[in-house]
């Protein structure tokens, strides 16, 4: 029986609509934190889709395959700033967005349901939280937390040793931990 | 305490992606799949060849130009022939320096062995010219009876120093314009 990557390395539309199912929302997440905005964070989605259309060939010989898209993620998220730098239609940096705005941008990064009591409290402490860190090690708490990737996967896609990751992320929740302190005291 | 924030963080659901998106997006990628170029094996056939050729001609090149060293090497630079610049001589007397050049460089193209006919005719042709660019050269007075109709036949003989009939005879002559 085939496996998935040589299903994709094949070509076979259904294995990519099924990776698709698999990571899309995950994926997406990730890149609506690293640009700032869910109409970029789509064509960066669709962007790294086709990219590994196009370099199927390589799939069959990918041996984690999650680790792989994000890869290819990060790179299109990238892509797409750069080309925005370009155009000089830069959007605020996330550590320079005023206070009130970064609460209410980080709170509808996540789903609540109305219903839920505290939740939509939470999720602001959270997003507030996680806006306090610089993007690098947020992008390490959100791959770790939302996209559910080991730390190896993480080095993976970030390019750091396994060891620097988990690092980074023990930091980053001491830091988010300090201004939780903070915050209640 | 890093438990807490944790446990925050892990109870938050993120936002997944528009439901439009997917259709969106899988339609994409199946016009890319169908988009796919020629088979590769055309493409890397059709580099080959242009690879092939070029070095064909390279090594065509490198070939020709080993071989004129080494005739260079083994016989020296060509030799002066001495017909040539007999005729030559002759053509710098009458007309200048750089038509006698153009003359030389003409008589001296390399030619096959088995061409010693046509180098014969052409060298008989160069005399006859030679012959007839004195006369010209000379003035009216020595035009021969037997003019050429199609070739100045009326025009009175030029004054010394007037190549133009030297010119058109050698065919270097400049048409002017206006």
């Amino acid at each position: 029986m085939p496996t998935p990557q040589e299903r994709l390395a094949r070509g076979e539309p259904a294995a990519f609509a099924e990776l698709y199912d698999a990571c899309a929302d995950r994926v997406g997440h990730y890149l609506t934190v690293r640009l700032g905005s869910r109409e970029d964070a789509d064509d960066a989605l669709q962007e790294t889709f086709l990219r590994l259309v196009r370099l199927r060939k390589k799939l069959a010989k990918v041996e984690n395959l999650v680790a792989y898209v994000f890869t290819v993620a990060r790179n299109e998220a990238a892509r797409l700033a750069a080309r925005k730098a370009r155009r000089r239609w830069q959007q605020v940096p996330l550590d320079q967005v005023p206070l009130s705005e970064m609460s209410l941008r980080g709170a509808e990064l996540f789903y609540c349901q109305p219903s839920a009591n505290g939740m939509q409290e939470a999720a602001e402490i959270v997003a507030r939280a996680l806006e306090g860190l610089n993007l690098d090690l947020r992008e390490i708490v959100e791959l770790k937390t939302y996209a559910g990737l080991t730390f190896q996967q993480i080095g993976q896609v970030t390019g750091l040793p396994q060891g620097t990751v988990a690092t980074r992320y023990r930091s980053a929740v001491a830091k988010m931990q300090s201004w939780l302190g903070r915050q209640t005291s | 305490m890093n438990d807490d924030i944790e446990q925050l963080l892990g109870r938050l659901t993120p936002r997944g992606v528009r439901a439009e998106l997917r259709p969106q997006v899988l339609a994409a990628v199946e016009g890319q799949l169908q988009a796919e170029p020629a088979s590769p094996w055309l493409w890397r056939s059709a580099v080959a060849v242009a690879a092939l050729l070029v070095l064909g001609i390279g090594m065509n090149i490198g070939v020709s130009e080993m071989s004129r060293r080494r005739m260079a090497q083994l016989f020296g630079p060509p030799p002066v022939s001495k017909a040539a610049m007999e005729v030559a001589k002759a053509v710098e007397e009458i007309t200048d320096q750089q038509t006698a050049r153009w003359v030389y460089d003409r008589l001296t193209i390399p030619r096959q062995s088995s061409d010693t006919d046509a180098s014969a005719n052409h060298y008989a042709m160069l005399q006859q010219l030679t012959n007839e660019l004195e006369i010209t050269a000379k003035g009216p007075n020595h035009e021969t009876p037997q003019k050429d109709p199609q070739m100045d036949g009326d025009r009175p003989g030029r004054a010394g120093g007037d190549r133009s009939g030297c010119q058109r005879l050698l065919r270097v002559d400049y048409r002017y314009t206006a």
